[in-house]
């Protein structure tokens, strides 16, 4: 029988396996081996689920604090099932590019890092607020000491900056969640949804937990941390960090705005407007940007502004795009990601002014870039495409206004896709870097291969994750 | 006699430690001195462990229960472990290791008696024998011009807060014509001279707690005192005055309208404490303004009533204990560890020590997975559901601040230049103690039902 605990409990294993025996070859293995099973785990449970039923499945539950009536349980439902898919998957690829750039300090870095994938899949797998806050924090102890220790020049502040914030504005999350104690009478979700509260004190709630979730995802005004934190963290930790950590805020969102619907009408929409904002704004940012790493990091922030836009529109669309594109907007920023260590791996540079007319010299690396361009670029039939889509139609079923703002940042985000492309690989006056880098070994083109096809795969059957999403509309408002 | 079963193992401490005096003074032979030290200690947790029993003795001058028991068990663990951490200070450094331990041990004994008294006048008593030990033990190194100073301040100013005490005490002799905790439940609280008993009590208390505006001394007695001493200053004593003060408060004392005072009193407490500590570079300094801090967020938890305030306040003194032994423990097993700069580089010499370290300021924090979380949101939750929000609130913006002096020494650990850390050898006991407190911080953070109530 398959728990959903073995999720996270497989990867702890590993990280304490290699703290006791400290062999650094075979502390490689392990680390491999435990977020394989974990990522097949997840993938058996994931095509397991029964995606019509509401409520969690593959229930773990066993008394953690009785003093508080509380249990400790973990299971999957179709909210957070495509999270805790995406999460394991984007751990295997991060270990495997890990085993090849990481030569320092090796069986540490490892340890710490199965111990941040398993503790943000138990924070993806919760199914109750308390143990969502706690392994929400407890995230921050791994992740703080992997940028620090393994970072770039300014990587002390960089981790220190991205602690400050979480952390501190973790504070309206602990006391929404004790809000939810009180006049929920417990700590699981469902007290959420049965809450009778004013709609004054539902909007001082709903926006305690957004406060807190806005600065884990992030949205412009709380963005202070993201690009030390992105450009500092060595690129394993940089492709976790957008690819995964950036969706628990987002995950938190969807998990409760079924509970708010009423909210999201009046104050939603201000949070719509400001995540828009927050869209286009750092979509100016990656247009001047030429670093590679910072542009990425901007094309991140840029990205998960529309989908906390469409999260919080508070219709049917909005919400399932949110879904979908979390999932899509992690596969493609983890392999932007990986290209640009490709580059940086041989030339040592992000600089995107030092490149040019690569697209002569590494033909695979040219044609996948172009790929995940396109995809990224909402190309139909790639994933990017539905996600946008349905997010968009969202945003435009609230207020055309909206609509009108997001359509502007999607097509600047073609924008510096496109010149980005186009400097590093078309542009003719070729930079003095170029020369040096070699085409995608063997291992990448295997990885390429595979997220290509899972962009594709999610472009034409995005009911692998959507599943189940139908009669939702029933039950959200009335607002289909 | 069977009364006098339940104070069987202070007395068997008692005598113990007179007799080590004696024995050490005319023998002079430092491991012997230590290893009845140890059993000062030793024998009466063993006894408290097989045959505590709870009840009064003396016309209702002693009371004790099971949550005392588990105290005086807590502070002879705690006077057990500061022992073990002085042996490798104290021992090395002067001559006089006998009257050490013997003040140690007195120290103790005036703790468990003073968590044991039901009486205000026994409770003078018993803070007096211990302050006078901590006076001494403050400015036990004669020859460092700082460690003296540090002991007169102590002094000059404990001797004021006993003052208060005594003052406190005939204030409410003269109302009530008892001196015992039982008379708060009928004392008429509007009277003038009872409040004013009350707030000298407190005053008293918040000095030896170091609450903000009694605060003053502790920086620098913290900072003078040798390290071990330091050690117990910001453990025992405080969990003492606190357990006293729940006694007093449950057996009556809470029916007053004190809030406001008790308001005042965490929230400048939380709020000094934390932004002072930021700019401190001597750990014991800092750990001074630490303590400060923690005072501040225990003595919210007096803001409740009956159930609520003993299930907030247990838990978080038995985590602030185990977090505090630990961190003195590793800064003790550093040569100049009370220097921040100390820790450059240590993770690369001791990765289980930086590990150690790395969990206990997490926990001091209060960042799960580690017990510092779950006994400061036990303390939040209560507060939060008796109404006080706004504290609530102001402390958890505190204990963000706490982030940076804390987590600062976790970044000079990790850090990759070569600074010149060195390990005490002679202090190897110390690293146990610290694994012991991260053993205890890590699991009942992951394992919370072992230490609520």
């Amino acid at each position: 029988m398959i728990e959903s605990s073995f999720i996270f409990l497989i990867p702890l294993l590993g990280a304490l396996l290699i703290f006791i025996l400290k062999n650094r070859e075979i502390s490689k293995l392990i680390a491999l081996f435990s977020v394989s099973i974990a990522f097949f785990v997840t993938l058996s449970i994931y095509l397991q689920l029964e995606r019509n039923i509401e409520g969690f499945q593959f229930v773990t539950l066993f008394s953690w604090i009785p003093q508080w009536n509380l249990y400790f349980s973990t299971g999957l439902d179709r909210v957070n099932a495509p999270f805790v898919l995406l999460t394991s998957f984007i751990s295997l690829i991060v270990i495997l590019l890990s085993l090849k750039t990481i030569k320092d300090k090796l069986q540490s870095y490892l340890t710490l890092f199965l111990i941040l994938s398993s503790s943000v899949n138990a924070f993806f797998i919760s199914t109750n607020f308390l143990q969502f806050f706690f392994f929400y924090e407890a995230m921050l102890i791994p992740s703080v000491l992997l940028i620090q220790r393994w970072g770039g020049s300014k990587a002390r502040e960089a981790a220190i900056k991205f602690l400050i914030y979480t952390f501190g504005f973790s504070i309206f999350l602990f006391i929404s969640i004790i809000a939810v104690y009180i006049y929920g009478g417990g700590f699981e979700f469902e007290r959420l949804y049965s809450m009778n509260l004013s709609i004054q004190a539902k909007t001082l709630l709903f926006v305690g937990f957004l406060l807190g979730f806005l600065v884990k995802i992030p949205v412009v005004p709380f963005h202070g941390w993201l690009r030390d934190a992105y450009y500092e963290s060595p690129m394993p930790v940089t492709i976790f960090l957008s690819a995964v950590l950036g969706k628990m805020g987002i995950y938190g969102i969807l998990r409760i705005v079924p509970a708010f619907s009423d909210v999201l009408i009046n104050t939603g929409q201000w949070i719509v407007l400001l995540c828009l904002i927050s869209f286009i704004y750092a979509a100016f940012l990656a247009l001047s940007e030429r670093d590679l790493k910072a542009l990425f990091a901007y094309m991140s922030l840029s990205h998960v502004g529309i989908i906390t836009a469409g999260a919080l529109t508070g219709n049917i669309y909005g919400y399932q795009g949110a879904l979908l594109q979390s999932i899509n907007h992690g596969v493609l920023a983890a392999t932007f990601f990986y290209i640009a260590d490709l580059m940086h791996r041989d030339t040592g540079t992000y600089d995107s002014e030092k490149f040019g007319q690569l697209a002569k010299r590494v033909p695979v690396l040219t044609f996948f870039t172009f790929a995940f361009v396109m995809a990224m670029g909402g190309f139909p039939g790639l994933n990017y495409f539905n996600g946008e889509l349905l997010l968009l139609s969202g945003i435009f079923k609230n207020n055309i206004l909206f609509g009108f703002l997001g359509v502007i940042g999607v097509a600047i985000g073609v924008v510096y896709l496109s010149w980005f492309f186009y400097r590093v690989f078309l542009r003719k006056p070729g930079g003095d870097y170029s020369a040096k880098i070699l085409d995608i070994g063997s291992w990448e083109f295997l990885i390429f291969v595979f997220n290509f096809f899972i962009a594709l795969y999610f472009g034409l059957n995005p009911e692998f994750i959507l599943g189940g999403f139908k009669e939702l509309l029933l039950t959200f408002g009335g607002k289909g | 006699m069977s009364q006098y079963s339940i104070l069987m193992p202070e007395m068997i401490m008692l005598i113990l430690s007179i007799a080590s005096f004696i024995y050490g003074v005319l023998r002079r032979n430092d491991n012997e001195i230590f290893f009845i030290g140890i059993l000062t200690f030793l024998l009466p947790i063993s006894l408290l462990i097989f045959s505590s029993s709870s009840g009064e003795m003396i016309g209702g001058l002693i009371k004790t229960d099971k949550i005392v028991n588990i105290f005086r068990f807590l502070l002879l663990m705690t006077g057990f472990f500061i022992l073990l951490l002085a042996y490798g200070e104290i021992k090395g450094r002067t001559e006089r290791f006998a009257e050490f331990v013997f003040l140690l041990t007195i120290s103790f004994f005036g703790m468990n008696l003073m968590v044991l008294s039901n009486d205000l006048l026994l409770l003078y008593l018993s803070l007096e024998t211990f302050s006078l030990s901590l006076y001494v033990l403050a400015g036990f190194f004669r020859e460092d011009r700082r460690s003296v100073e540090s002991g007169m301040k102590y002094f000059i100013l404990g001797t004021l807060s006993s003052i208060l005490l005594l003052a406190s005490i005939a204030f409410f002799y003269a109302v009530t014509g008892t001196t015992s905790f039982d008379a708060f439940k009928t004392v008429e609280f509007k009277n003038v001279t009872v409040l004013l008993s009350l707030i000298f009590l407190l005053a008293s208390f918040a000095f030896k707690l170091s609450l903000v505006p009694f605060h003053a001394w502790s920086p620098d007695v913290y900072q003078g005192a040798p390290t071990s001493v330091t050690a117990l200053f910001s453990t025992a004593p405080k969990i003492a005055v606190f357990v006293a003060l729940v006694k007093i408060f449950l057996s009556g004392a809470e029916n007053v309208a004190s809030s406001g005072l008790i308001i005042i009193l965490s929230s400048l407490s939380m709020i000094v404490g934390n932004i002072l500590a930021l700019r401190q570079r001597d750990l014991k300094r800092m750990f001074a303004y630490s303590s400060i801090a923690h005072a501040g967020y225990i003595f919210m938890a007096f803001l409740l009533i009956d159930e609520a305030l003993l299930r907030s306040i247990i838990p978080y003194l038995i985590i602030y204990l185990f977090m505090n032994i630990g961190a003195f423990a590793v800064i003790m097993s550093i040569k100049n560890g009370e220097n921040i700069y100390s820790f450059n580089g240590l993770n690369k010499i001791s990765s289980l020590l930086a590990l150690s370290m790395t969990v206990i300021l997490f926990s001091l924090t209060g960042i799960p997975p580690t017990a510092g979380f779950i006994v400061k949101f036990n303390i939040f939750k209560n507060l939060f559901m008796a109404g006080y929000g706004g504290l609530v609130f102001l402390g958890l913006l505190m204990s963000i601040m706490s982030a940076f002096y804390y987590l600062r020494i976790v970044f000079y650990m990790y850090s990759e230049q070569i600074g010149n850390v060195t390990l005490l050898e002679s202090n190897a006991i110390n690293r146990y103690i610290a694994m012991v407190s991260t053993g205890v911080l890590l699991i009942t953070g992951l394992f919370p039902n072992l230490i609520l109530l």
